[in-house]
């Protein structure tokens, strides 16, 4: 009889995987409808972790999502897309350095444009995992309770929600919770916000922007809640409209003052829009309410590395190595922040622990370039030559072959 | 992500055992809480399963002041003054059945043996629901004591003052059972819905519920509520200020503060997952200075201090933590109190002094720079490969020619009667068509992606089909295709070049050649012999000759004997022209006799051709010397100018020709618009002597055009004439001349091969390469040069030109014949021998 107990206790605690499986085993028994509810709820718990379900901005580059469709067993540490995200913009940061000016209007122009093409194609990758991430659980966990509870029931509405989510994130079934969700709101007397804003989240994946757009506005008119906001923002950013975004941005904030979910958003923007300056103002202000945000730090260190302050930001980036797990990315702008602060004895272990670390090619050709840079500034022509060579050895890109052949004409024009 | 950890102060973990529950903890069986007899410091209570302890930390030691065991299994410990009749707080905890009120009594101790502690139960109160957690406080600001509300798992709550029962609320909305909380300064409840959303009731409210629910159909609606929109998981209540409390509420992903009117004063969004908050006022309540601090601990295990919005500190909390909160203790005011998830009580302090760069490990081995340079120089070395195109190609080149193995051969010609009999006559050198096969054998098929077959002959050869495409190959592919005389002009090449062009997996192309030579019966036949002609060509072997059936092996043995009068001697007779040739082969002589040019060349391609392949199979070196007299060569280098004349005077004409069909042409459009013209008029006009214009011009073209057709035929001809004679000549030069930069020289000078059916400028091209070779190459003065300049405003076809061009090739040709025959000649003066002649050694081994 304690059984009901431990299944509370470890809903509570948030042990999904061993408060399932208690559930399975309550549930051969006897049928009990808190446990049941309780193991919807779990099992949506779950695959929400897994599928990102909480983060309500999911515009951000997912290439790892996409390629992989494998099933995320285990959710994962909630910090891991901070972490995804610095990782995303210290590489941008590579590209930078080793390019000029121009490039870097290119890039940021075509990240832009390739934001609708990749979010249509996302959400439905999204919806599939969801629905995949549940399929592989034992067969017998069809909710009852879905089968049995009619609408006319009088305890539908308050299980309700429970349904929806279970259905939405579990099932991966859009119509059917679409059918939930209209149900509900005919049967609620009361006007309840998470209706429209799940229905936005329905048309949203559905890939239909502007019934969600409506539907955000509708529940943002009953409620504002910081959900309904990022919704609305990512919606915006998927439909290319940045402007609304930051317009939706200015609106959030005026509610929730110096809100760093709001304001990280705002700066993305920005920052996508060229707008640096702007962004950056924005990152020192995420940075003030939440010293632990990884993007806004990378972000501000990038900034002055660009505004020719390499010493701010090797403080910056010393104090992201020091909190982050190490990676490829930091590495290699430490030692681009030591060549250009000129500390010498620290450029080339920096460069040394940012190869040990990097794992795909691109980012390991930038790597061996900006070397190719440090021992052209040295005067060590052939060492250059031969970092260069590496690079281009290591993955093809167009600058490096530029600079190999300005710097063969170089060497040949030397040799005459 | 920070870079501190908690520092751990105090644990139970030592004195803890395991085996007690089933590593499920509940985070309600933690309270901590001062009690009279032990003033000095906060105490702990903590059950698992049904044992219930009470520990006082200290640094060092167990402390552990009380340990008993329990009928039933503790669902939750609270503190308060329920009895009011001592000064003590009272111990209630609550069973699945029942709630069970203690005091907690310390006895001093006599001996060594210390103090004693235990519990003494005061009141003991069954009830039928099952209860799910309780909350406690001064309902309906009764001053004497505390009352207690239990929430039951079906979510009614039940009130209670000491043993009796007060009255009931039943819920219908609420699915799984969840926080409760007691605002004691406002006298209000708050109850979280299973529709996600927070209601606060007062307690008057509930009462009057408690009554309402026995009339159906009356709502009851809240003080006021909030609808967070995802599960509310745990609600704390702390009182701020005089007049107000806050309420903060976690959710899934947002922390959230109200003050007990309903204002909502911060919202924070989290981006992990939280497990469970603390939350604690930093001076009193009732100073106005006051801060309100939360502490939330991530499911990672990490505690984030929140003031407002604002992140105050977040460090590592080590250990799973399930609940968390605050205790002040004699030596550490203000310690972290966490519960792990199998009953481990820990008290912590926020620690400093980080632990820099903590996963900051160099690589950093000893090398060795010898070692290094040696791999620097092999890493290089595959570098350049790799950036470096063209020596990629060389290496797979060589793979390719490695995979492939091509054969090509010629077959016996053959009379193709089927289409003589459709066809008409007129035509019959085509019906003898030679079969040419080519076979390729590859050895890793998947190595190529595609081969192209280009087969290129001179006229007046041709192919039935001049390429072909292979896009798979499998093993082994056999190709057939046939060649045949198209037309009666002098034979110039009888090699065939195959061409393959093959690409590779990779998309690389490799381009391979083969050549074969085409066999004597195709374009000759055996003639009676013609004895008397007037050219002579000599080639002296240093073996006896051979029998001419052993070097003709294309016709047969029979053939040869039948038609044979005198002894090694043999004519043929050419099936284009019809000219003869005549081979005789006497002692260690062999001599090539004919009426014209044109006619050796091909023979005497061929008859090197098989001399050299009869000898190679039967492995005899031999020294074969062709002697042309010198007479001979200038009579050959006269009959070649000769045939540039024809040629270009034969083109000369062609373009006449020409001018005159686009004249004509002209003119015909000329009168076709005027005869438009007057058939259109109103009325129409004479037309009679504009029809008679256009049929005439009508007339003259189609003459004009046959012209033409004939004069292209007959340049054709003359072409192949001059073709035949440059590849005597460069044949000539080749088995006589050691030089092979001059015989290469001339070769491309000459450029036979760019004649072809319809491409016969050829004259314009050697125009520019001979004199090229004449100003680099002959030591000449500038007036030379200038004398023989083309001149540049008139083409070079004209009379002026023409002769400049004759002139200079003459000069080159005989210059180069002549630097040939004098060597000789210095070689044969030791001899004492006069006669000019050329000697070229041609080691067959």
């Amino acid at each position: 009889m304690f059984e009901e107990y431990k299944t509370l206790y470890l809903y509570r605690t948030k042990q999904y995987e061993e408060c399932l499986q208690l559930c399975d085993k309550v549930l051969k028994d006897k049928s009990d409808r808190m446990v049941e509810f309780i193991r919807m709820r779990a099992m949506t718990a779950q695959v929400k972790v897994a599928g990102n379900g909480y983060e309500e901005v999911d515009y951000l580059p997912y290439q790892e999502s996409l390629t992989s469709t494998a099933v995320a067993k285990t959710p994962r540490p909630g910090t891991s897309f901070d972490k995804k995200i610095t990782t995303a913009h210290l590489t941008q940061a590579n590209k930078r350095i080793s390019a000029t000016a121009t490039l870097r209007t290119g890039v940021n122009a075509h990240t832009a444009r390739a934001h609708s093409a990749r979010t249509a194609l996302h959400t439905a990758s999204r919806a599939s995992r969801a629905a995949t991430a549940i399929a592989g659980g034992p067969a017998h966990n069809a909710p009852i309770s879905l089968r049995i509870l009619s609408k006319d029931e009088k305890n539908f509405i308050p299980a309700a929600k429970t349904l929806f989510e279970y259905v939405f994130y579990c099932e991966g079934d859009i119509r059917k919770a679409m059918d939930i969700a209209f149900q509900a709101q005919k049967a609620d007397v009361t006007v309840d916000w998470w209706w429209n804003y799940s229905l936005a989240r329905c048309y949203y994946t559905l890939g239909m922007y502007r019934q969600a757009e409506d539907s955000l506005r509708r529940a943002l008119k009953q409620n504002k809640h910081i959900c309904i906001y990022l919704r609305l923002i990512a919606m915006y950013v998927a439909i290319n409209q940045p402007i609304s975004a930051l317009d939706v941005c200015k609106q959030g904030l005026s509610v929730f003052h110096e809100n760093t979910s709001l304001l990280i958003e705002q700066a993305r923007i920005n920052e996508q829009m060229g707008n640096s300056a702007v962004a950056v103002k924005d990152y020192r202000m995420v940075a003030l309410q939440d010293p632990s945000n990884m993007e806004a730090v990378a972000n501000i260190a990038m900034y002055n590395f660009y505004n020719d302050q390499p010493e701010i930001a090797m403080r910056y980036y010393r104090r992201l190595l020091a909190t982050t797990p190490p990676g490829s990315e930091i590495y290699n702008n430490l030692g681009l922040c030591c060549f250009s602060c000129s500390q010498w004895d620290l450029i080339l272990p920096c460069f040394r622990q940012a190869l040990f670390f990097s794992t795909d090619p691109p980012s390991k050709a930038d790597i061996w370039f900006n070397l190719g840079h440090v021992a052209l500034s040295t005067g060590d022509m052939i060492l250059a030559r031969r970092c260069l060579q590496v690079s281009l050895a290591i993955f093809e890109k167009e600058y490096v072959r530029q600079a190999l052949r300005a710097l063969d004409t170089r060497l040949r024009a030397r040799k005459h | 992500m920070s870079l501190f950890k908690v520092r751990q102060w105090w644990s139970n973990a030592r004195s803890h055992s395991v085996e007690t529950n089933d590593n499920i903890q509940n985070i309600a069986c933690m309270k901590i809480d001062k009690f009279n007899s032990h003033n000095d410091s906060d105490c702990i209570l903590l059950s698992e399963g049904n044992h219930l302890k009470l520990y006082k930390p200290c640094l060092g030691q167990d402390s552990s002041l009380l340990e008993t065991e329990l009928d039933d299994i503790v669902l939750q410990i609270e503190t308060g003054k329920f009895i009011g009749t001592s000064g003590d707080r009272e111990i209630i905890i609550l069973h699945p059945q029942c709630y069970i009120i203690y005091e907690l009594h310390r006895k001093g101790g006599l001996t060594d043996a210390g103090d004693q502690n235990h519990i003494e139960p005061l009141i003991k109160h069954y009830f039928k629901r099952r209860a799910y957690n309780l909350t406690c406080g001064p309902f309906g600001s009764s001053k004497s004591r505390d009352l207690i509300c239990v929430q039951s798992l079906d979510s009614t709550l039940s009130f209670f003052d000491q043993d009796t029962f007060l009255f009931m609320c039943m819920f219908n909305d609420i699915l799984i059972p969840g926080p409760v909380s007691y605002v004691a300064s406002s006298d209000l409840f708050i109850i979280c819905k299973s529709t996600w959303a927070l209601e606060i009731y007062s307690y008057q409210q509930l009462r009057e519920l408690s009554e309402l629910s026995l009339r159906q159909n009356k709502n009851n609606i809240p003080q006021w509520t909030y609808n967070a929109g995802e599960e509310i998981s745990s609600v704390q209540v702390i009182r701020t200020s005089n007049n107000f409390s806050s309420i903060i509420a976690l959710g899934e992903r947002h922390l959230y503060a109200f003050q007990d009117n309903g204002l909502m004063k911060d919202i924070i969004r989290l981006d992990y997952t939280p497990i469970c908050f603390h939350c604690y006022l930093i001076g009193w309540y009732y100073e106005p200075g006051a801060r309100l601090l939360v502490m939330v601990v991530s499911d990672d295990s990490r505690l984030f201090v929140y003031e407002g919005t604002t992140l105050l500190w977040a460090c590592d909390l080590m250990t799973k933590t399930l609940s968390i909160s605050r205790c002040f203790l004699n030596s550490l005011p203000g310690g972290i109190v966490s519960l792990g998830p199998n009953g481990v009580l820990t008290v912590n302090y926020l620690g400093t002094e980080p632990d820099l760069n903590p996963n900051v490990n160099l690589t950093n081995e000893p090398v060795d720079p010898e070692q290094i340079h040696v791999e620097l120089e092999s890493i290089e070395e595959s570098l350049k490969q790799i950036t470096a195109d063209d020596k990629g190609v060389t290496v797979d080149i060589t793979n390719v020619e490695r995979t492939i193995v091509i054969k090509a051969n010629v077959g016996k010609p053959v009379q193709n009667t089927f289409e003589q009999i459709n066809q008409n006559s007129d035509s019959v050198l085509q019906f003898l068509q030679c079969p040419l096969i080519v076979m390729i054998t590859c050895e890793e098929p998947k190595l190529i992606q595609s081969i192209q077959i280009t087969y290129i002959c001179s006229p007046p050869f041709e192919f039935t089909e001049s390429t072909k495409c292979i896009d798979d190959v499998n093993g082994t592919e056999i190709i057939e295709t046939r060649v045949f005389l198209l037309n009666e002009n002098d034979l110039s090449d009888t090699q065939i070049k195959i061409l393959f062009t093959i690409v590779d997996q990779t998309g690389k192309v490799v381009t391979l050649y083969k050549s074969v030579l085409l066999p004597l019966s195709l374009y000759c036949t055996i003639n009676d012999t013609v004895l008397d002609n007037q050219l002579k060509l000599n080639i002296n072997v240093n073996d006896t000759c051979l029998d001419f059936g052993q070097i003709f092996t294309d016709f047969m043995p029979d053939q040869l004997i039948k038609l044979e009068n005198t002894p090694n001697t043999i004519t043929f007779k050419y099936r284009t022209t019809g000219n003869t040739i005549t081979l005789k082969g006497k002692d260690q002589e062999y001599s090539i006799e004919s009426n014209d040019f044109p006619e050796i060349a091909s023979i005497l391609v061929y008859f090197l051709h098989k001399l050299n392949e009869h000898y190679m199979r039967s492995n005899i070196g031999i020294r074969l010397t062709l002697k042309p007299s010198m007479d001979f060569i200038l009579q050959m280098i006269h009959r070649f100018l000769k045939s540039i004349e024809t040629h270009s005077k034969e083109r000369i004409k062609l373009k006449k020709l020409e001018d005159d069909l686009d004249t004509l042409q002209r003119q015909f459009t000329v009168i076709q618009k005027r005869l438009l013209v007057q058939y259109g008029s109103l009325p129409p006009g004479d037309c009679d002597p504009l029809e008679f214009l256009m049929r005439d011009t009508h007339d003259r073209l189609t003459r004009i055009v046959q012209e033409i057709i004939q004069s292209k035929d007959i340049v054709c001809r003359a072409g192949s004439t001059l073709a035949s004679i440059g590849h005597l000549i460069v044949c000539i030069l080749r088995n006589i001349s050691t030089d092979t930069l001059k015989v290469s020289l001339i070769e491309e000078m000459l450029s036979l091969d760019s004649l072809h059916t319809y491409c016969q400028e050829w004259e314009e091209v050697v125009t520019q390469s001979s004199a090229y070779v004449s100003n680099k190459f002959l030591n000449k003065s500038d007036k030379d040069k200038e004398k023989l300049a083309p001149v540049m405003e008139q083409g070079i076809l004209s009379h002026i030109n023409m002769k400049r061009f004759l002139k200079q090739l003459r000069i080159i040709l005989e210059r180069v014949f002549e630097e040939e025959y004098d060597e000789n000649i210095k070689d044969s003066e030791d001899k004492g021998n006069k006669i000019i002649r050329t000697e070229e050694l041609v080691e067959i081994i």
